[in-house]
């Protein structure tokens, strides 16, 4: 029997649910929960210098870990900070569970010129999956289960939770009994085994495979950065089939997998990559709307084209707009090894037509590197040193270009493209997040110098954690910044190193000095404001 | 008739709608637009590092100017980074006109695939006051001059309106006679609307003020809106009745004026406490009776007082307070009304009232007493006051342009302001939103060309738009920026110390050389650890050509007296759940700053809460 405040309450469902890591900023309303934090040392609390970058780091952390994670902003004006932040989870399917406290429930909706008081669950709703407030003290565990449920079942996404700050203050006894009743074990609350898929659909998806024999796999956001990441990399590898990354999971394949064709951001940028898509017979799509990325919306009319097979986990996203064969409700892990299983294929039934679209996409970024020949020297670099312990950030819209065209060959654990239309200069915060959650892989961020300058001030969370990682700054792309970037990352305490070009050793790169950040400042053409 | 794009028909319509400065961030998509801007119209562009940055400039811009200005982004995240700026502006009820990309398509509202998709409307639904979504062309004028329109009616506040992408391009014939500058918004200033008062309610105005006993003018940022401080100041003189200010009309009254209570609300102290029990009338102008200002409510206020409530929305009345007779009028108009018919009835003043007036001027003086008295000990740390107090000493008043940012420093300045008047202190009173004061100065900096701008900021909320450091030094702008740096979140710092027995979790920040950092941005920058070298440094920061920061190494364990009126409120109904145990030990270390901040504290118990009886009103 204890005598426990909502806020602890919170946290120990929190840690119930398995959270090890809470980005936040405290607040008044917060007290209860800052006051909690020591009882329970499994969970770290990281504090940024914004609410935006609180929920940024969440979702560097859990789209490098696959794991859940928590951003807390205080009531109103931490929260209104939070919503920029929050969107990139929201833009990029990524389960960050945002709590935040509210005035007190007999002061909220409506609000009556409340300090710090507004509506702030609806003005999260367009970018959340689902949100709710919790009125009553013991409602907290079920609720927050849900959230996570929410986050996490089907297509994943954010979340958000409003708690009124009198029931994060109440403090009641919790017994055995009373902890029972509200507190079922967390793992029965989740469903956490396998969707396997309709046989019939299965069986049909899986004769048109062997019937094709130009087939092309597209990847979206269920394949699933958080989560199953490394099974369906296996399946697909197995698979054989070429593979084209998407916007949303560009990255996710590296030179070492055989299946893996290139960005889609390669086919767009030329005339023959869109020649070379519609060859394909027969697409399949793994968790992604089909038409949402321009390319592939302009082949669904090749006369080549016999189908599409769409493998979603959620039944409700399938498109009927689309010669869609038919609908595999299923996980991609489950529906591809089910393909494989099925197909037995030997290694050479589609090796010629793999190696032939993946020597056009060579072709295909070939013609796109002359484009970015200022960048060329950096990444092939990169390219040459980098490891399976390496995760790659890149931030910058020329960047992200090259990164997709250039690292398409190189080995690493992970690359993560900040979509430029998502929010600009997330790349910082997103970093650190991922610093946090793999502290035995090298991280390194590479940023054009108007991406960066975004949430500069992170720079100084980073000192004061002591988190070690690298930032390669492009300085000759920036756009009317006068600020010498140098002096910059040196002031807040980074170990900054200028080179003119990039010719560097892995040890230069990632062994310069421990528990800082290590800049290094790559200045290419000369930066005068225009 | 002339053919334009809409990126044209954008211009010339901002143009129309008096917008004279348009603030962005830099986006490939918008290059069109703002070249646009730049070369067919007379409006200034003002590119910052960051959307949301952009938004507070704005804000900061039309708070000091009058002015309408405009914040322009992107669409998806972009936009979104508006949104704490929007809210500031929504909260303080600042007509923010902000313009935004979307999507071609239209929001779906079936939340699976395509996020882009989404509702980026929806979500400025709550701290906005209209919003819209422009669907052709055709509409794209009309649209931008309602949304001007809708932002100055009744309640001023924000708008928002999305354009979306494709209309950029398109092209119109436009009649250019209808594009002349249009009736309630023009280049020179904001237009209020005159709108008079009920003659019958003035009548039954007059005759409450005639019978009051112990009258109080309450003004708010309804004032500074409608431009009346000076009918309002002549008003309290001519009939001697004492005046407070709200936070949002913080330097209606001087502090320094006779009949001024002092800081604004409760920063004032035992004046302001003493008042808003002891008075039996308040004249409320322009006042929203917000939470930060007690609601016009119990514990703070007493519920035997009579307002008289003079706003311009209908919707403000009896939102807190149930006033007796209310107006709806403009407040300037209103006041004049009010003067001209007591001054008509031959009614001068009462003696009483300037018993009342002085008995409640020697209680401010009294406080001023007491607070300089404190800072002025050999404190082994810089004292905020302190470094307040010598700031008065370097700058005139009349040339004082003060923004603050922070948690507890923007109290620690109210408490210890020099005198100002209206239009020249900043701050988001209405979200009390942190970490906003870099883009607010640069806002007010570009709408008073050629002063200097003084910036006291926090450790804490500092480095949030650090960045914009880099737009400071671009525009070289003559801005000045003091931190007071208590290594602390010491705001949240203060709670966990008094609440819960001193747990300090997340509160503490690291020793950082802020002039470290803006030397690396390139401003001129001096750290100050001893009183003595404030001054030189205040000195050489006012008279530097460009911009200058100094870091001011401040004592984190001074709390500000008058956290503790704003916490009644504030936790109002959840102070009996505080752990008593947590109480009691806090008690104890508060007891342990030592003699002199325990003294302050007590004093101000003593003479300030102990007025409103506080422990009977927390056991009701």
């Amino acid at each position: 029997m204890r005598i426990i405040t909502g806020g602890e309450l919170l946290l120990s469902v929190l840690a119930d649910c398995g959270i090890k890591q809470v980005f936040s900023i405290a607040g008044e309303q917060l007290g209860t929960v800052y006051d909690a934090f020591g009882k329970f040392p499994e969970i770290n609390l990281t504090v940024p210098r914004s609410e935006t970058s609180a929920a940024l780091m969440a979702s560097g952390y859990s789209a490098s870990t696959g794991y859940a994670s928590v951003s807390m902003a205080t009531v109103g004006a931490g929260v209104v900070y939070e919503v920029a932040g929050l969107s990139k989870a929201w833009f990029n399917y990524l389960p960050v569970i945002s709590i935040a406290p509210q005035l007190q429930s007999w002061k909220i909706k409506p609000h009556q010129e409340n300090l710090q008081g507004c509506n702030q669950d609806e003005i999260f709703y367009p970018i959340t999956k689902w949100n709710s407030i919790i009125y009553s003290w013991e409602r907290i565990p079920q609720i927050v289960y849900r959230a996570f449920r929410e986050a996490l079942q089907g297509i994943q996404g954010p979340v958000h939770i409003d708690i009124p700050s009198d029931v994060l203050f109440r403090y009641k006894i919790l017994t055995e009994k009373k902890r029972r009743k509200i507190m079922p074990p967390a793992e029965k609350t989740m469903y956490r085994g396998n969707i396997k898929g309709d046989p019939f659909f299965l069986k049909k998806a899986c004769d048109a495979i062997k019937e094709s024999e130009r087939p092309v796999i597209t990847l979206g956001q269920g394949f699933g950065r958080p989560g199953r990441y490394q099974e369906i990399k296996q399946d697909l590898n197995r698979l054989g089939i070429p593979v084209i990354t998407t916007t949303i999971s560009s990255g996710a394949l590296c030179g070492e997998d055989n299946c893996y064709a290139g960005d889609i951001s390669l086919f767009i940028s030329a005339a023959s990559g869109l020649e070379l898509l519609k060859r394909t017979d027969l697409l399949l799509v793994i968790g992604m709307d089909p038409y949402s990325e321009h390319a592939l919306s302009i082949i669904k009319d090749s006369p080549n084209l016999k189908g599409v097979i769409q493998i979603e986990i959620d039944p409700s996203s399938f498109k009927d707009n689309i010669t869609n064969l038919c609908p595999v409700h299923s996980d991609p892990h489950s529906s591809l090894s089910y393909f494989e299983r099925e197909l037995k294929w030997n290694e050479t039934d589609l090796s010629t037509w793999r190696d032939d679209f993946n020597k056009n996409c060579d072709l295909l970024a070939l013609e796109l590197s002359k484009e970015l020949k200022n960048l060329d020297e950096l990444f092939d670099s990169l390219k040459d040193i980098s490891s399976c312990n390496d995760i790659f950030i890149v931030d910058g819209r020329e960047l992200s270009l090259a990164a997709s065209c250039f690292l398409r060959k190189a080995v690493y654990k992970n690359l993560f493209i900040m979509d430029d239309r998502d929010l600009p200069g997330a790349g910082l915060p997103f970093a650190l997040g991922a610093v946090i959650g793999n502290p035995n892989d090298n991280v390194v961020l590479i940023s054009d110098k108007d991406s960066l300058f975004h949430h500069i001030r992170e720079l100084q969370s980073a000192v004061s954690i002591g988190l070690e990682f690298t930032i390669i700054c492009v300085d000759d792309i920036s756009n009317n910044n006068v600020a010498d970037s140098s002096l910059v990352l040196q002031s807040m305490g980074c170990n900054v190193k200028e080179v003119d070009r990039l010719s560097i050793k892995r040890d230069d790169i990632f062994k310069t000095k421990k528990n800082i950040p290590n800049a290094f400042i790559l200045k290419s053409k000369s930066n005068s404001p225009n | 008739m002339e053919s334009v794009s809409g990126n044209e028909l954008i211009a010339k319509s901002l143009v129309t709608n008096g917008i004279s400065y348009v603030f962005t961030a830099s986006s490939d998509r918008l290059t069109p637009l703002i070249s646009c801007l730049k070369s067919k119209t007379g409006i200034n562009v003002i590119i910052a590092r960051n959307e949301g940055a952009a938004t507070v400039m704005a804000d900061g811009y039309i708070r000091r100017s009058g002015r309408f200005s405009a914040i322009l982004t992107d669409d998806n995240g972009r936009s979104l980074s508006q949104i704490y700026g929007v809210a500031n502006a929504w909260a303080d009820k600042i007509p923010l006109i902000s313009l935004s990309i979307c999507n071609d398509d239209e929001a779906d509202y079936n939340k699976g695939f395509n996020r882009y998709k989404f509702d980026q409307n929806g979500v400025f639904h709550e701290i906005t006051i209209w919003r819209s979504r422009v669907n052709s062309i055709e509409s794209l004028s009309d649209t931008l001059k309602k949304g001007v329109y809708e932002s100055t009616r009744h309640k001023r506040g924000p708008i928002h309106i999305d354009i979306p992408f494709g209309l950029l391009d398109k092209t119109i014939a436009i009649d250019n006679t209808l594009f002349s500058e249009s009736d309630f918004a023009t280049k020179s200033k904001i237009r209020s609307v005159r709108l008079a008062g009920d003659e019958l309610e003035i009548d039954k105005a007059v005759s409450s003020i005639k019978s009051a006993k112990k009258p109080l003018i309450f003004c708010g940022g309804g004032v500074i809106a409608s431009e009346a401080h000076d009918d309002v100041i002549c008003f309290m003189e001519e009939f001697k009745i004492p005046a407070a200010t709200t936070m949002a009309g913080f330097g209606t009254i001087p502090i320094d004026h006779n009949y001024s209570l002092g800081g604004p609300a409760y920063t004032t102290g035992e004046a302001f406490h003493v008042a808003i029990n002891d008075a039996d009338l308040v004249i409320a102008l322009g006042v929203s009776f917000c939470g930060v200002d007690g609601f016009g409510l119990p514990p703070l206020w007493s519920d035997k007082i009579k307002f008289i409530h003079v706003d311009i929305d209908p919707l403000q009345i009896g939102l807190n307070v149930s006033p007796e007779i209310s107006i709806i009028g403009d407040v300037k108009t209103v006041i004049n009304q009010l003067s001209a018919k007591l001054r008509g009835e031959g009614f001068i003043s009462k003696p009483a009232w300037r018993s009342w007036a002085k008995y409640l001027s020697n209680l401010k003086k009294g406080r001023y007493k007491r607070l300089n008295k404190a800072i002025n000990k050999d404190w082994p740390i810089i004292h905020q006051g302190k470094a307040m107090q010598e700031l008065g000493k370097v700058i005139k008043r009349d040339d004082l342009l003060l923004v603050m940012d922070g948690g507890n420093t923007p109290v620690f300045v109210a408490m210890y302001t020099p005198p100002m008047g209206p239009r020249q202190s900043f701050y988001p009173f209405g979200m009390a939103a942190i970490g906003c004061g870099i883009p607010y100065a640069i806002g007010v900096q570009l709408a008073s060309p050629g002063r200097r701008v003084i910036l006291i900021t926090g450790d804490g909320s500092f480095l949030y738009h650090v960045q914009e450091l880099e737009t400071i030094r671009r525009l070289n702008l003559p801005i000045s920026i003091i931190i007071f740096n208590d290594s602390a979140w010491n705001m949240i710092r203060a709670m966990q110390y008094s609440m819960f027995a001193g747990n300090i979790v997340g509160t503490s920040l690291p020793d950082i050389d802020y002039s470290k950092i803006a030397k690396g941005f390139g401003l001129h920058a001096t750290r100050v650890t001893k009183v003595e070298d404030i001054l030189p440094a205040y000195e050489n920061s006012i008279h530097s050509s460009g911009a200058a920061l100094i870091d001011i190494i401040t004592d984190k364990d001074n709390f500000p007296d008058c956290l503790l009126s704003f916490s009644l409120v504030e936790f109002d109904g959840l102070m009996r759940l505080l752990n008593p145990v947590k109480l009691i030990k806090s008690s104890f270390l508060i007891l342990g700053l030592g003699r002199d901040r325990t003294f302050l504290l007590l004093s101000y118990i003593k003479k300030a809460l102990f007025r409103i009886n506080i422990i009977a009103k927390l056991r009701s």
